[in-house]
């Protein structure tokens, strides 16, 4: 591997922004994947597509109150929930009120989803997730507030990938 | 205060210390001392020496060639973890976790806390944490440019490429996992919109 002094770069070096927050190999690791898919959706155009990846669980980095173990555990039950089921976690996460995210996941052309099934939806995610926290969701005042943490530890890695 | 040596700033490691300082003062390994910031940033600096000598080549100290306050930094978030969680009285499923906790425990108990810190660093060297701190030491070294360093993380981290490449290949190419690759290397070590 051939070396080039940093100062040819416009940018700081991206492991500037590695904080020590959880494992640099995840760091890394999760910076490369969102690079892949980024290339495989310009390639692909293939439509929403939401998976633990994309909402930076496929590896963890901040382990704040012994949370890194259980990233994984989140990922996988992440893995297990529908495109439907993802698509209302995320925008819930994002502040989209039941209403909202019925019009999006409603299919064009069919019955409007009711915003009760949201609400249903998002009370069954909410159990599984307080399934997969155990005990530590003792120590968590709201699983929401747990994803959006999740979701926002890394807007340097999306940064990134851009 | 923790002395300075020549070429350092401890300018730049008071900031650090001071969004950490909630918790860190609350260690056994501070309470002992009776002076809360001298002993354990000495141990993280020396900590910093100690793997210098890996991702340096010349004998000078790392310490005094990278950014000490961000190297600090990053070490204090990778102890922040288990250290609040005892505090705290969190339980963890983690085996590092639970391992760091009886040792402050234990430390606490005894007031024999003053190696309770390396001791702390040795438990994330010992239970599969890929050692947290030489991390962070490599990634501050990397940060600063030291081929050394760079070389190190480049053969290290491979493991990523290998990982993408089992996943993706079949989408991408074995050529086109490499070259992606190549891209994140370039922009984790050197920057983005590098010169090649």
């Amino acid at each position: 591997m051939t070396t080039k002094p940093n100062s040819r770069s416009a940018q700081p070096p991206v492991i500037s922004q590695y904080t020590g927050k959880g494992l640099l190999y995840a760091f890394v690791y999760r910076i490369a994947q969102r690079r892949v898919l980024s290339e495989l959706k310009r390639r692909q155009r293939s439509g929403v597509s939401i998976d633990s990846g994309e909402i930076g669980l496929a590896a963890p980095e901040n382990d704040a109150l012994g949370l890194d173990d259980l990233r994984e555990s989140l990922a996988t039950m992440l893995q297990g929930l529908s495109d439907r089921e993802r698509i209302v976690l995320r925008m819930t996460c994002e502040g989209y009120s039941n209403s909202q995210i019925a019009a999006v996941i409603t299919t064009p052309g069919k019955p409007p989803i009711h915003v009760g099934r949201i609400s249903h939806i998002r009370n069954d995610i909410v159990r599984r997730l307080r399934d997969t926290l155990g005990n530590l969701a003792e120590s968590v005042p709201r699983v929401s507030t747990l994803i959006s943490d999740l979701l926002a530890s890394n807007p340097s890695a999306s940064e990134a990938s851009q | 205060m923790t002395a300075s040596r020549p070429g350092e700033s401890m300018s730049e490691i008071e900031p650090a210390l001071e969004e950490h300082q909630e918790w860190f003062c609350q260690m056994p390994w501070a309470s002992s001392s009776g002076q809360s910031t001298k002993t354990p940033l000495d141990t993280i600096r020396s900590w910093i020496d100690e793997y210098g000598s890996e991702f340096q080549a010349t004998s000078a100290p790392l310490s005094a060639s990278i950014p000490l306050g961000l190297c600090c930094h990053r070490i204090l978030n990778l102890l922040s973890g288990p250290c609040r969680a005892f505090l705290q009285g969190v339980v963890s499923r983690s085996v590092t976790y639970q391992r760091i906790s009886e040792i402050l425990q234990q430390a606490s108990e005894t007031s024999s806390d003053d190696s309770s810190l390396d001791e702390v660093r040795n438990a994330f060297r010992q239970f599969g944490r890929n050692d947290g701190v030489r991390h962070c030491v490599l990634a501050s070294a990397v940060e600063a440019g030291h081929e050394r360093a760079i070389e190190v993380f480049g053969v290290e981290f491979d493991g990523v490429r290998r990982q993408l490449a089992s996943s993706f290949s079949d989408r991408l190419g074995e050529d086109g996992v490499n070259e992606i690759w190549h891209d994140v290397f370039t922009d984790l070590v050197f920057g983005e919109a590098a010169t090649s």
